[in-house]
């Protein structure tokens, strides 16, 4: 028992890597068809954890309903639209007339208008980020300007801006952002890594 | 009911909500963002649950391939993460998630960020350009070394500093700018949509 409670999902997990892998270095039909169906399996499990996610929130929002919080109406109205949505989605799919209506008319427009506010919020960290500080945050601030400046009316009044810009996006920025992607990528690998080989087990949460 | 009109005013009603926060937080905004999560959590549960018909289990119930009931298992099993007691359970099911998603992450980072940009970054060093390319790359990516503590190397990694510091403030400028036109665009909505206000004042 203790096996299949410790060992087994680390065997599970090296196991689905290693196939996934390997794929890349042995040019073996067979190997390869179980890659792929690997991988459908992963988009199936995952609906399902993300099934287990929503129902965590749903249980959180029941539980401020139930103990009559002070914000136990803003719950009510997360579960009920939760509700509207996941009812139309079942009954009628995806695609159709109602859904396609409550996606257009109500998760459209909030999805795009928090992106929209976030605006603001940018613009509160643009202020603290660019008092000059040190030269590092003067380039900072220098560069971002650069990029603000190529549109709109100040490209009208300064002709040459959209040029430095794009200059400066082609050249130094792709550049500076190789060198964080390839950083990036070591420590991805490297992580990735530490899970396919069971040193870093986390994700296999606790209990008995 | 449920026809353009409507739908115009519920997301006006929805979209100034969420603005209405540009004053102060109030019951408006508070009801229009849990609406949000709500909506988001319901669109994610349909589209999950499509495909999990579509991938799984009509081929398995319909089309004869059982094999595809062993992911529906591994999935029903990640439930027990509710109970304590049965945790374990699920464990096999969410290494084989895990497994799979490193593995694609890893085998992807190997191919596109790292095999791909070194050997782009390997360019002819025969134009003015082709020189400052290659000098901030390797500089920034030297600042990553940890390892290297040589006072000689200090210089470059300050060059690899500001490299990156032109990344984030050129990266920073271009997402302000796209949240501008994405306000820009709610703007529109409501008063050419909704308001039903001509462009130009014409």
């Amino acid at each position: 028992m203790q096996f299949v409670k410790s060992k087994l999902p680390v065997v599970v997990t090296f196991g689905a890597a290693f196939i996934i892998v390997a794929q890349y270095y042995f040019n073996i039909p067979a190997w390869k068809t179980l890659a792929a169906e690997f991988l459908r399996w992963n988009v199936i499990i995952a609906a399902f954890a993300l099934a287990l996610g929503i129902g965590g929130i749903v249980k959180l929002h029941w539980g401020r309903i139930s103990r009559r919080q002070p914000t136990a109406v803003y719950s009510a109205a997360t579960l009920i639209t939760l509700a509207i949505f996941l009812f139309v989605g079942l009954y009628e799919t995806t695609r159709g007339k109602t859904y396609t209506w409550l996606y257009d008319f109500i998760y459209n427009p909030v999805a795009a208008t928090s992106y929209a506010t976030t605006f603001f919020f940018i613009t509160s960290a643009a202020y603290r980020a660019f008092r000059i500080k040190n030269s590092y945050a003067a380039v900072l601030m220098i560069s971002a300007i650069l990029m603000m400046l190529q549109v709109g009316v100040f490209s009208v009044y300064l002709p040459v801006a959209p040029k430095i810009a794009a200059w400066v996006w082609n050249i130094p920025t792709t550049a500076g952002m190789r060198a964080v992607t390839i950083g990036a990528a070591l420590s991805v690998v490297g992580n990735a890594f530490r899970v396919i080989t069971g040193l870093e087990r986390g994700h296999l949460g606790g209990g008995e | 009911m449920l026809n353009a009109t409507t739908g115009t005013w519920l997301a006006a009603f929805l979209t100034l909500g969420l603005f209405s926060w540009m004053y102060k937080e109030n019951p408006w905004f508070r009801l229009v963002e849990h609406i949000y999560v709500g909506a988001a959590l319901g669109v994610l549960a349909s589209q999950g649950y499509q495909s999990v018909m579509d991938i799984a289990w009509k081929p398995a119930t319909q089309q004869g391939k059982t094999l595809l009931y062993v992911p529906l298992i591994l999935g029903a099993l990640l439930f027990s993460r509710w109970s304590k007691k049965y945790m374990w359970v699920s464990r096999s099911s969410m290494g084989f998630l895990v497994g799979t998603l490193s593995a694609v992450v890893m085998t992807g980072a190997i191919k596109a960020q790292l095999t791909a940009q070194v050997a782009a970054t390997m360019m002819p060093l025969n134009s003015a350009n082709n020189i400052i390319f290659f000098v901030i790359t390797a500089a920034a990516t030297m600042y990553f070394v940890f390892t290297l503590q040589a006072k000689w190397a200090s210089p470059i990694m300050d060059l690899g500093k500001y490299g990156m510091m032109i990344a984030f403030g050129a990266t920073f400028g271009n997402t302000v700018m796209s949240r501008i036109s994405l306000f820009t665009g709610r703007l529109q909505f409501l008063l050419f949509q909704w308001l039903k206000l001509t462009p130009g004042g014409s």
